[in-house]
């Protein structure tokens, strides 16, 4: 420490001139001191950068290719794509009574989308509009995926692998092309953690991770399963001096934000439940209670059973490899909180409630981490460090040398990598080439293009979500467009007749929804139908099969209705209907 | 129609408190904006003291806290100082006070100021003259003096190659009153945080006291201005204006101790007094002469600052019975609700705050104080914006009297108890 030993001659000009000058000057140094910043962090950061353009670019390679056409469209990615239709057009939450199903930032951000790019017009059909929001939140979700993990601490090569098991594996592919809130979800979740994992630990870090959680809950509120998992994070990687600013800003912004979603329900009077109108706080019992649960997992029988199968036949080597690395995911700290993130969500498969077909997708990321993450401990502690690719085996013989049990790490290491690459090898390429190739929307396509050429605006169609906004910007009248279901519960959907069936002119829907419906077998309704679904079963029972395009599931079937005598009504099918695979 | 215009004035309003709620929130929070910037606003350590300092003490009408002020500044432990107590010539009390202790500590001198009209800035004129010191500072008669401040002073002029150097000040009667908390709380967030911001900005809106000059800078720009009623913000502006370079620093330990206005009227003739002179700094426009725009842009939202403040008070009626009454459509509404999250967090921030200022004074905060904190918001904002108004309607008039803040000294009290109240 050497300071000056008395002040030096008074420097300063009171010419404004000079002034200018000066303090041109100091700009000047200011854009030189910002580019030889970059500079630095380029340096520093080329491998990193690297890395993630090329995983980038492959991760939306396989993403892309053939994404309109597998997976088949289906309701729930319909329901979505109306409701962002519904925003510009209607200028409302949804073109049905909107009532808090969900947070509206969802259809929010992909009506956005469909405005600033006109994706309506660009694109195939309807639900691709959703596919594609979904393609470009992947690709940021990849990037933020990588960052995440080396913000974790962990090696590039542990983060790469994390970033291939989140975006390659076929699982994760099939369910990431679809237009569900969830794949929305995922980029603003991975940024939240990413932020509250700032190496910087700033005040601005911690309002960033603040917003993103929330709006990852306004998106969908099954996001705020992650809050203890992202406080974990964000405890880990923050620093005494300022933590306790940090906090309250994380969650002061946090909560703030998120109340918006009850003040919008407020203002609208639909916050608590009353006569004659929807509220939030109907919406949330019957979400926490009033659906009906979907069993066990573990029962052969159960709906939840046959959801999760759907999950694990995509892609069985990384499930389980996924459940086995909680544990041990649980117990490193680098790794707690993404471990924390999965194993809460594995802890609410357990707990026998409703099961949604795509809970999975929050899942993948937090595996990918957790599993990439237990794998970089197990090469750390095997002395495996490579640096550089060149050095990486001489240093990886020299560290292990004379240590047995580094050794023994070590080539554990390596040898799950290899075998997992081996297991997973024929399963992922199976799927991938599938989701590639194969053209599973080829019948609901034709079954679109079928009723658009059959029906005339005057006629009255009840169809499958996905087809909705189709038909309607095809020409047909909203009021005569119908979701199969919404004709026998919203108020808003009414048919004016006596016999409302009567009025209905086509029906359209695919085998799942036939399986939703209790349809039997050979498409007439069932006992179960006429009950829940008085409207659509009498419709269903007048009526004949005058197309039917497409295999399995993802069977469409159109149907025209008539008067006369009803097809005849056996018992219901007592399984409970599975969803599709 | 008609509603269409009100509606879109309206959301243009709560824009701006929302930019005002923002930045308020985000320069309160400054220095704890990274671990690392925390470090940056402390003093650089001290080394051997190399510079002359002369200390100027203006006092008026306080002849029964002066002796004590003055015996504390000689308490410094820096080889190199000397006090010059400014006196009016009418006011023989305090005068008698200042000669008595000019006698008994040769360190000490008194200045009388003869204008006909006195206030602080022309005492401390007054004062400047007789000073002889490289670097003049200035410190109330009521103020409690860090005694190691000189030498941490001294060092830092060397080490920052400054003009001027701001130590931290700090009110400590906190449990005196539910508006003495916030007044407190006020001064901490302002010294230990959003000075510091100004002076990385180079403008700077100076305090009144633990300011020390340069004192041949002074000299060249003819020390304060006798006619404002905020002649250390002025100071500031003017400084800045020519570039000069602030250096702020602060350790709770080295903040000079003080005391709230006695009474809640005390505060409110205070507040007028400075949002008056912020508007006679704003009127005087030496802040245009700021180099660079965003500089410019800085101070004049500042200087404006304490009438912003008085507006937002006023739209907080307005606001509840816009939300009440208007039939405005659903995203227009949420939005006007949009400010309420940065205030909020702002109350949030607040509290952490006290929490912080407890631990680095060594002061006991009790649950009841949060809860004071916190219900005084409002109550607080609406004392502050009233004072603004009244600065407006005085500056409007043409009435530019200095009233004087009292003195009592709380803040002894509340200083010594601390330690005592830890005991118990």
């Amino acid at each position: 420490m050497s300071y000056r030993t008395t002040l030096p001659p008074l420097d300063l000009d009171l010419d404004l001139e000079a002034l200018e000058k000066a303090v041109a000057l100091t700009r000047r140094e200011r854009l030189v001191r910002c580019v030889d910043r970059a500079t630095v962090r380029g340096r520093r950061g080329w491998r990193d950068l690297v890395l993630v353009s090329v995983l980038t670019l492959v991760a939306g390679l396989v993403h892309a290719r053939g994404m309109y056409r597998s997976p088949a469209r289906f309701d729930d990615e319909g329901t979505y794509t109306a409701y962002a239709w519904a925003v510009p057009n209607m200028h409302k939450l949804s073109h049905y009574t909107y009532w808090y199903a969900h947070p509206p930032l969802g259809q929010l951000q992909m009506a956005a989308w469909n405005v600033l790019t006109d994706a309506f017009a660009r694109l195939p059909y309807a639900v691709a509009t959703g596919r594609e929001l979904s393609f470009v939140y992947k690709l940021v979700a990849v990037i933020l995926t990588y960052v995440l993990a080396r913000r974790l601490g962990y090696l590039r090569v542990t983060a790469s692998i994390a970033v291939v098991l989140f975006s390659l594996s076929p699982l994760a592919v099939y369910f990431q092309r679809t237009a569900l809130l969830d794949n929305l979800v995922t980029p603003w979740l991975l940024g939240s953690f990413a932020l509250a994992a700032s190496p910087r630990r700033s005040m601005s870090a911690a309002a960033g991770s603040a917003v993103c959680f929330a709006v990852a809950v306004l998106t969908k509120e099954t996001a705020l399963l992650f809050l203890p998992a992202l406080l974990v994070v964000f405890w880990q990687h923050s620093d005494r001096r300022n933590r306790r600013f940090t906090t309250v800003m994380l969650l002061g912004v946090m909560m703030l934000i998120g109340l918006f979603y009850p003040l919008y329900a407020l203002i609208k009077h639909e916050l608590l439940t009353g006569p004659g109108h929807v509220s939030l706080q109907w919406a949330i019992t019957w979400q926490l209670s009033g659906r009906e649960g979907s069993g066990s997992v573990f029962d052969p029988g159960s709906t939840a059973h046959a959801v999760a199968h759907s999950w694990v036949v995509q892609d069985p080597i990384s499930c389980v490899v996924a459940v086995a690395c909680v544990v041990p995911g649980l117990v490193l700290r680098r790794t707690r909180g993404v471990a924390l993130a999965l194993a809460v969500q594995l802890g609410s498969l357990l707990r026998n409630g409703y099961l949604p077909y795509p809970f999975v997708v929050a899942m993948i990321p937090f595996a990918a981490l957790t599993v990439a993450g237990v794998l970089d401990a197990l090469l750390r502690l095997g002395g495996l460090r490579p640096t550089s690719w060149r050095g990486a085996v001489p240093l990886a013989l020299r560290h292990t040398a004379g240590h047995p049990w580094r050794m023994t790490v070590a080539w554990l290491a390596v040898a799950s990598i290899v075998v997992f690459t081996v297991l997973a090898w024929s399963p992922w390429r199976r799927g991938l080439t599938d989701l590639w190739t194969r053209d599973s929307d080829a019948g609901k396509a034709s079954a679109l293009a079928f009723l658009r050429s059959t029906a005339t605006p005057n006629d009255v169609l009840v169809v499958d979500d996905a087809f909705w906004v189709d038909l309607v910007r095809s020409g047909h009248p909203r009021a005569k467009v119908i979701w199969f279901t919404k004709l026998d519960v919203d108020r808003d959907v009414k048919l004016p007749g006596r016999q409302p069936w009567r009025d209905i002119d086509y029906i359209l829907i695919d085998q799942q929804d036939a399986l939703s419906v209790h349809l039997n077998a050979d498409w007439t309704p069932s006992k179960d139908t006429e009950l829940l679904y008085p409207t659509l079963g009498r419709a269903l029972a007048h009526s004949s099969v005058v197309a039917s395009f497409g295999t399995g599931l993802n069977r469409a079937t159109v149907f025209r209705v008539h008067g006369g005598t009803a097809r005849k009504a056996v018992p219901a099918v007592s399984r409970a209907p599975g969803r599709r695979p | 129609m008609l509603v269409d215009a009100f509606l879109g004035g309206y959301l243009l309003c709560t824009l701006l408190l929302l930019v005002v709620a923002l930045s308020t929130l985000a320069w309160m929070v400054d220095s704890w904006r990274t671990p690392e910037s925390l470090a940056e606003t402390r003093f650089p350590p001290p080394d051997e003291p190399c510079l002359s300092f002369s200390l100027l003490v203006p006092a008026r009408d306080e002849e029964t806290v002066l002796a004590h002020t003055v015996n504390r500044i000689l308490e410094q432990d820096h080889p190199d100082f000397d006090v010059v107590i400014v006196v009016g010539d009418d006011d023989d009390a305090t005068a008698a006070v200042a000669r008595a202790l000019a006698e008994e500590h040769p360190q000490v001198r008194v200045a009388v100021d003869a204008s006909p009209q006195k206030n602080k800035p022309k005492a401390l004129n007054t004062g400047l003259r007789v000073c002889t010191g490289q670097v003049v500072g200035v410190f109330d008669a009521e103020d409690e003096v860090a005694p190691s401040l000189l030498r941490h002073v001294d060092a830092c002029f060397r080490a920052t190659d400054a003009h001027v150097v701001q130590g931290g000040v700090q009110l400590m009667n906190f449990q005196s009153s539910w508006w003495s908390l916030r007044n407190v709380l006020e001064y901490y967030f302002w010294f230990s945080s959003r000075l510091h911001l100004h002076a990385r900005k180079r403008f700077i809106p100076l305090g009144g006291n633990t300011v020390f000059v340069r004192s041949d800078l002074l000299r060249q720009v003819s020390g304060w201005d006798p006619e404002c009623l905020a002649e250390d913000c002025e100071l500031g502006v003017r400084l800045s204006s020519r570039g000069a370079r602030v250096t702020v620093a602060y350790d709770a330990a080295l903040a000079t101790r003080e005391e709230t206005p006695p009474t809640l009227g005390g505060l409110f003739r205070q507040r007028t007094r400075w949002s008056q002179g912020f508007v006679q700094v704003l009127r005087r426009g030496e802040w245009r002469r700021l180099p660079t725009r965003h500089q410019r842009l800085m101070a004049a939202y500042l200087l404006v600052m304490p009438f912003l403040q008085a507006f937002a008070g006023a739209l907080i009626p307005v606001a509840v019975v816009c939300m009440f009454v208007l039939r405005a459509p659903d995203p227009v509404v949420l939005a006007t609700f949009l400010p309420l999250v940065p205030t909020l967090v702002t109350i949030g921030v607040e509290v952490v705050g006290l929490q912080q200022f407890g631990r680095d004074f060594g002061v006991r905060v009790r649950v009841r104080d949060y809860v004071v904190l916190v219900l005084g918001t409002l109550p607080y904002q609406i004392v502050l914006a009233a004072a603004a108004v009244r600065a407006t309607v005085r500056e409007l008039r043409g009435d530019g009297s200095w009233e004087k803040t009292s003195h009592v000294g709380a803040h002894r009290t509340a200083g010594r108890s601390s330690a005592q109240e830890a005991v118990r």
